[in-house]
Formats: C-alpha cells, structure tokens, sequence
C-alpha cells in the first residue's frame, strides 16, 4: 500500500498554535485515562500510544470547529491508534481481547467529562492522606519505578507493599466516588428557589 | 462487584495477570456493563495517580512544567521519555528451551500449564533422531521443538489455532499464541479465539486476521511461501530487531519471500475464494455519456436504468472519448447529480467504481461522491496531482487511503478504480493495483464504505456537496474530460480491472468469458 506523503501544511496561527498547547495540557490526561481505560496496561505503552495522538491532533488540529470538543475529538483519535496498536503490537501478550478493547473504547468515549471530575477529585484526596501515605503512594508510581526494589529499600516484601499500595487505592478511590456523589446532589446553583 | 474481580482488574492493570485470570476478566467485562465501568475508574485512578506523581518528581526538582510546553516537534508534553519498543525477539529464542511435557496442574482446566498438543498423528509419521521426546497422539507441549522426519502431525494450541505440520518439518511451539517454523510445510487455521496467532519463520512473521493460511520454508534456501486460503494475513519481513515492513495478503495470494524478508513475487491466485473472483458483483450503473437527453438526462445503460441529471449543461461539451462521447467539464459548478438513487447507493457494502478520466484538476479533482445531510458522513473517490484516492468521513475524523502515481499526462485517458470488499480498499490505475488497505492512512480508521453512510441523501460524479474537515461548507468538483463511469454493487478483482482497463466501453460480467 501507497502510504500518503506529508502534505505541507499551512501554518497554524500563533494563536491557534497557544490554543492546541493549552487544550493538550489541560487535556492530556484524561488522553491517557482513556487509552489506559482501553486495556492498555503498561504505562510505556500508554505513553507511546498518547504521543502519537498528540501528533496527530497537531496535524489535524486546524480540523477541529470548537475546541471545547477536544478531550472528545483525541479520544476518537486514540481509539484507533489504540486499535491499531493492539492489532500489531500485543500480538504475544496477555491483553484483553479486541472486541473488549472496541467495547471499552467506545463506552468510554462518552465519559471524558466524568474522567476528568474523578481526575480533579483525585488531587483533592491525594491531599488528604497521611504525608507518609502520600509518599509512599509518589514513590510507587514514579516513572521507573519498581514495587520490587523499592520493597526490598525499605525493607519490606514485595507483597506486603502491593497490599499496601492495594489499600491505599482503595481508599483514594473511596473517596473520590464519595466527592462525585456529593456533587451530583448539590442544588444547581442557576436554579433559584 | 466483589473484592475478588476488584483485584483481576487490579492484576490486569499492574500487567501481573494470569492466562486464567485475563479468562475469567474477559468473561466478567463480557458481561457486565458495570465491571467495565469499573475497569475504566480504576484505570483512571492508575493514570491519576501517574501523572500526579510525575509532576510531584517535577516539583521537587524544581520544573514548572507549564513551561516547557514547547512547540510541537515530535514530543509533546511530559511525555518526552517514552521508551522505544523492543521486538519480542526473547519468545523465539526461548524456543529452543527444552520441550516440556505438561502436567495437568490445575484440574479444574484441561490444558493445566500445556500450550498445545498433539491431536493426531498420520500412520507413516516418523521422527528425526534429534527429536527430544517420544510423540504420541494426544500428549501435552510445552516449549519447544517438534522434528519431523516424514508423514504428517496435526497440533492444537490452547488458543484453539490448528496446525497441520508436513514431514520433513521442525517445528517449534512458542506460546498459545505463537509457533515458529524453521523448516517444512504447516497449514494453519486460526478460529476467532486464535486471531493473531503468529508463525514465525527466520525472515517474517506470518501474523492470522482471522484465516486459514499455508506456509512451505524451503530447507536449504530458507525461501518461504506463504499461501493464504482464506481471509487475511499480515506479514512482517525482516530480520528481528530490524524495522519491519508489513504487508497485507489477501485470500488467493501467495507470497514468495527470502531469506531476508524481501518479496520475490505476490502471486494473485483468483480462483481460490470466490468472495473476490468478482463472482459476486453485479452491474448497477453504467453511464457512457454518449448522448445527453432532454432535461440534462444522463442515461444509465445498465438493467438499472440509474438516469442521472446533469446540473449546468451549458457548462459541458460532448467530445469523442475513450469510447463514444465523453463529457468535457470546464467550469465548476458542474455535476452529474445522482441523488435521486443516493439510497440505491447507500446499500452497497462493497462495490467498485471504474472511469476514465483526461486532464482532472490536479490540485483536486472528485470522480464520486456520497454523503448524508452533513459533512460529517461520506465517501469519495478523488484524484490529487500525485494520487487516486478513496476518503471518507465518519464523524469527526476524515480518512483515506491513496495509491501514487507519477502524474497526470496532458491529454492523456486514464482508467481509474476503486474497490471495496471484505474490509479492504483497493485503488488502481489503468489495471495496475497501486495501493489498498483495511485502515486509512492518517489515523488508521477502519474503511467506511456507501452502506456506512448515515442518512445517505446526496450522490454525485464530479461533486462533493461539502468537503469540508473543519469550519466552513467547501463544495469540491471535477475539471477534466470523463467518459464511460461504471459501479458495481461488489468488489471486483484484479483481472477485472484489468479486463475494464484493457476494453473500454465494455462491462464486467461475471460468469462470461473474457479475454
């Protein structure tokens, strides 16, 4: 097959350049929920997976009308990288079948605004925990980082920090459920009594 | 949902899971809406807490990372450490390890920690003095190789992919998934359970899209083969570790490859599936354009009798074409409006269109279109300075699929087609295949064909009503000369292109004989 050449491209005003840049960094995260949210597993993969993304909203971004519709719009993006990487690179490993990353990916296209809530929320409840809670859970997740070595540096099983770790989720994950059920029963604000 | 699902999703997403344990997590998010929610949460708390973290490691090193936003150059964001993809080259390796005759560890599962066994073996079967154990019908294999000196070896794996092996072969079992063949002839067919089970081979990886295939690698010269009997297969050729070229082949093809993972020769073997014979497709319009009726009508010459209106008559010529008449367009805002039988269109689920074409627009020139009531819902089939084209917009994405060419020569017919069957496009030029592919090459959409379109409504040659990707309603057109444009309601094949190329005027039909 043909691929397409590059196309030169029309640049991008500065302004619409600074939009992109703002709508990626706002953005990218609840990008990487998503794709992670599709059966990706590994961390290295959801982020080779988003740069790609990110390249290909670049390069399609003077496409997109309202640029409130850009979590939307990159998730459609990445469902299909996603696709696509499942189908040539997770050929040999233990991934979820293709029709449940279809499924997944697709149920999920109607939840960035949640995701981004719980994400928001997140940070919140981070906050809350114990400074010690904290650190562990910082440390846990650093790029790089390894359950095993950091168990055996603070002389602990691997087993016994993954139940840690395990506990610590839950209760972030309590509590997150807990600050989006809260806000679902406040009164709307533009409603007056 | 209970603690003990909880934690599949948990193993899952720490990529710690068992093949037992990602069963029972697909039958779980299989069937449950609510597990799947659950994933989903859990899996953005995962992120969540990554991203957190790494702006944590940022702040305490002192970047504000709103800063190094820079302009887009090949790495965005946070995201610049992205580490590069190993080819799993250590799986085949490991087939060398030492076979291992599966014990039935777990009782509750029939395969225990077996990877595939031996279903049957044929009378005469033998085995090379190198062989590492005895083989006999229905024992358990793990690891390693299988040498077979003459007679034939039927093996299943635990993924449920089928490999029939014929003497002289050796043969070596790597995953459920994954098997190697070092020398002989193997016939595969891979069930839905087994899509993408891979044969690899020392120049290529043979990887199933759901099929049955053959592969034969030549003892000596280490040439292989590859036949595919049904559906599709990709091919990765190259050496491991190398960057690897993947190419498509279809029921009916076969591919010589050699040693290196070059392709000496695809063959087009057309009788072996009939889905793509053209044995399925049928005439559904044919405008010669020789005569122009009162009203602008364009007559169908076909049983159809698909008439077309031609919009802005005094804006095109009749001159002599590839054969008869053809229409010469010189202004825009010309069409041949094909609305009317937009819903006839709009059935096709595959289909091909054939035209001949002199002098298009080279900065755009649209053969065909189809869409809904808005921009957001069609398919087209273009031309471009250096392309034939087949575009289509589902939503918010645009995509297409191109085939080069080396220009437009002035004054000079063109045969352009586009087919669309079993998930796969392909485009051509005067009877050669120039590109084709199940997935556009932007941003790897799956094809939409006329059947996809939403509310198809409008349908014409030489138009696109809006063409637009982004703000703004963009009609698009076709300047040039076309003549004698055919559809079909089904792909037709390489030979039939080639017949329509070489006989201009004339129709495909399936079942007559062609020269």
């Amino acid at each position: 097959m043909s691929n397409e050449l590059p196309v030169p491209k029309e640049s991008i005003p500065p302004a619409r350049h600074d939009l992109f840049v703002q709508a990626l960094a706002r953005h990218e995260r609840v990008i990487r929920a998503y794709i992670r949210g599709a059966g990706v597993s590994r961390p290295e993969d959801v982020d080779e997976i988003a740069q790609e993304v990110s390249l290909i909203a670049w390069q399609k971004f003077d496409q997109l009308d309202r640029v409130e519709d850009f979590p939307r719009w990159a998730c459609v993006i990445a469902k299909y990288r996603v696709l696509d990487f499942r189908r040539k690179r997770f050929r040999d490993r233990l991934v979820l079948n293709e029709k449940l990353f279809d499924l997944l990916l697709e149920e999920a296209l109607d939840e960035t605004k949640t995701q981004n809530a719980r994400l928001n929320k997140l940070e919140h409840c981070l906050g809350q925990l114990p400074a010690a809670s904290k650190k562990l859970l910082m440390a846990a997740y650093e790029p790089g980082a390894s359950i095993d070595e950091f168990a055996r540096s603070v002389g602990k099983s691997a087993n016994a920090l993954y139940q840690r770790l395990w506990r610590l989720r839950q209760i972030l994950r309590k509590c997150v459920d807990d600050a989006l059920s809260k806000d679902a029963t406040l009164p709307n604000p533009s409603v007056s009594p | 949902m209970n603690e003990h699902e909880q934690h599949l999703i948990r193993d899952y997403l720490d990529d710690r899971i068992t093949p037992k344990g990602l069963e029972r997590l697909e039958r779980l998010l299989e069937s449950d809406g609510s597990a799947r929610a659950e994933f989903r949460a859990m899996a953005t708390l995962e992120e969540g807490l990554r991203d957190l973290a790494i702006e944590n490691t940022m702040v305490s090193h002192g970047h504000d990372m709103t800063h190094n936003l820079a302009a887009p150059s090949g790495h965005f964001g946070r995201w610049s450490h992205v580490k590069q993809f190993g080819i799993a080259t250590l799986s085949v390796v490991c087939v060398i390890v030492t076979i291992l005759l599966a014990r039935q560890a777990d009782r509750g599962d029939e395969w225990g920690t077996a990877i595939a066994r031996i279903e049957s073996l044929s009378k005469d079967v033998s085995f090379l003095p190198d062989q590492e154990f005895a083989v006999s019908e229905g024992i358990s294999l793990g690891k390693g190789w299988l040498r077979l000196e003459r007679g034939r070896a039927r093996v299943l794996f635990r993924s449920g992919a089928t490999v029939d092996l014929e003497g002289p072969a050796v043969f070596g079992i790597d995953t459920p998934m994954r098997a190697y063949l070092d020398y002989g002839k193997v016939s595969v067919h891979a069930p839905e359970t087994a899509r993408d089970f891979i044969v690899a081979t020392e120049s290529m990886e043979v990887v199933d899209l759901g099929t049955r295939f053959e592969i034969h690698v030549d003892a000596k010269s280490h040439e292989s083969k590859v036949s595919v009997i049904e559906g599709l297969v990709d091919l990765h050729l190259g050496s491991r570790g190398a960057n690897r070229i993947i190419q498509s082949l279809e029921a009916g093809c076969a591919a010589l490859v050699d040693e290196t993972g070059r392709i000496i020769e695809i063959r087009n073997n057309a009788a072996v599936d009939p889905a793509r014979t053209g044995a399925n497709a049928q005439l559904l319009a044919h405008w010669t354009f020789d005569t122009v009726g009162g009203l602008g009508v364009v007559e169908d010459s076909s049983a159809r009798q698909l008439d077309a209106i031609l919009r802005m008559p005094d804006q095109t010529r009749l001159i002599a074409g590839v054969s008869g008449k053809a229409f010469s367009i010189d202004g825009r805002d010309v069409a041949v409006d094909l609305c009317e039988h937009a819903s006839v269109l709009a059935q096709m689920s595959s289909f091909t269109l054939s035209a001949w074409v002199r002098n298009p627009d080279e900065s755009l020139a649209i053969v065909f279109s189809l869409s809904g009531e808005t921009e957001q819902h069609r398919v087209q089939f273009y031309l471009t300075r250096g392309f034939v084209r087949f575009g289509w917009q589902d939503g918010l994405y645009f995509d297409s699929i191109s085939g080069g060419v080396d220009g437009w020569n002035a004054d000079q017919w063109y045969h352009v087609a586009v087919t669309a069957g079993d998930g796969v496009v392909r485009l051509y030029r005067d009877g050669e295949l120039l590109g084709s592919g199940a997935v556009g090459s932007n941003i790897g959409a799956p094809i939409s064909t006329p059947s996809m379109v939403k509310d198809a409504s409008r349908a014409y040659l030489g138009r696109l009503h809006d063409g637009r990707q982004g703000a703004g309603t963009v009609h698009q057109w076709f300047t040039g000369q076309i003549d004698d444009v055919q559809i079909y309601s089904g792909a037709l094949n390489n030979e039939a292109i080639r017949f329509l190329h070489a006989n201009s005027g004339e129709v495909w039909s399936a079942g007559a004989l062609h020269e």
